[in-house]
């Protein structure tokens, strides 16, 4: 038998404190979610939590997988803490999406007006596909 | 093909484009029927600007067929609107065409209508295409 090395004793109880501070804290999330009821409380962890799933959408975008993974321990907390997600406008995202179309369909009209011959087909062809893609999105939202 | 030939094209399509909305139109009902006149107007009013182009480049613009072959055969609405898409998309190849002119008034005349053939095939369609006009750019499913 070997013995316990004072080291590997320190080790253990720095886990074991490690361990029990992160238990408080999740309980502490938990309980805050049935504590959550003041329309302050609830509207400042909404908006953190719109923020946050703003940035892991970037972090991931940007291909950082830790950035990300602490992103989501946030919104993981957030909902925990009794965040509610936003519901998704989606007539707006449409919307939206339906102006960014319509303004390459012109951008690339304009470009096709003075390139050579064969940039100006392809340009002018990207401008009606963004423009009967705006047309759909419009008549969908 | 000289700028002449290409508008020539352009405006037999638009022809047939004016003469098959003519018998789809009459076939439809509601909302889809009011579809089809819109379309029939935007058709007969770029047939007259073509040929007022044709004509102030020096030439005759070709004129109507007596009639044209639209297969309206089971008189359905499915393929009343098939047949308006396939008007739409033809058109969209001629405009393409057209583009690759450096003549200013014919293409920025053609972009113009590439947009609206595109436009009026995917509301048609309900769904848009990635390369209108450009038949070997498209991407295959």
């Amino acid at each position: 038998m070997r013995p316990i090395s004072r080291r590997g004793v320190l080790s253990g109880l720095t886990l074991g404190v490690a361990l029990g501070v992160t238990g408080i804290s999740l309980s502490a999330c938990s309980s805050e979610k049935t504590v959550v009821k003041t329309a302050v409380d609830q509207g400042s962890l909404n908006q953190v939590f719109a923020a946050e799933a703003s940035l892991l959408a970037l972090a991931t975008s940007s291909g950082l997988t830790r950035v990300s993974k602490i992103h989501q321990a946030h919104l993981n907390a957030l909902t925990a803490a009794g965040a509610q997600p936003p519901t998704p406008d989606a007539a707006g995202a449409l919307k939206q999406l339906a102006r960014g179309q319509r303004r390459q369909a012109d951008l690339c009209s304009s470009l096709a007006l003075s390139a050579s011959p064969r940039v100006a087909q392809l340009l002018a062809s990207i401008a009606a596909s963004n423009a009967a893609l705006a047309a759909l999105a419009s008549s969908s939202a | 093909m000289s700028v002449i030939d290409d508008l020539q094209s352009a405006l037999a399509g638009e022809h047939a484009a004016v003469y098959g909305y003519g018998v789809i139109g009459g076939r439809l009902s509601g909302s889809k029927k009011a579809q089809a006149l819109a379309g029939l107007n935007e058709h007969r009013s770029t047939r007259d600007q073509l040929s007022r182009l044709i004509v102030s480049r020096g030439a005759e613009p070709v004129p109507a067929e007596p009639s044209y072959v639209v297969d309206v055969s089971t008189g359905q609405q499915s393929q009343l609107v098939s047949t308006a898409i396939k008007i739409e998309d033809r058109l969209c190849v001629r405009y393409a065409n057209l583009v690759l002119n450096t003549d200013q008034g014919a293409r920025t005349l053609a972009i113009a209508q590439l947009q609206g053939c595109a436009v009026r095939s995917a509301l048609w369609s309900k769904t848009a295409q990635a390369f209108p006009g450009l038949v070997e750019a498209t991407p295959q499913p």
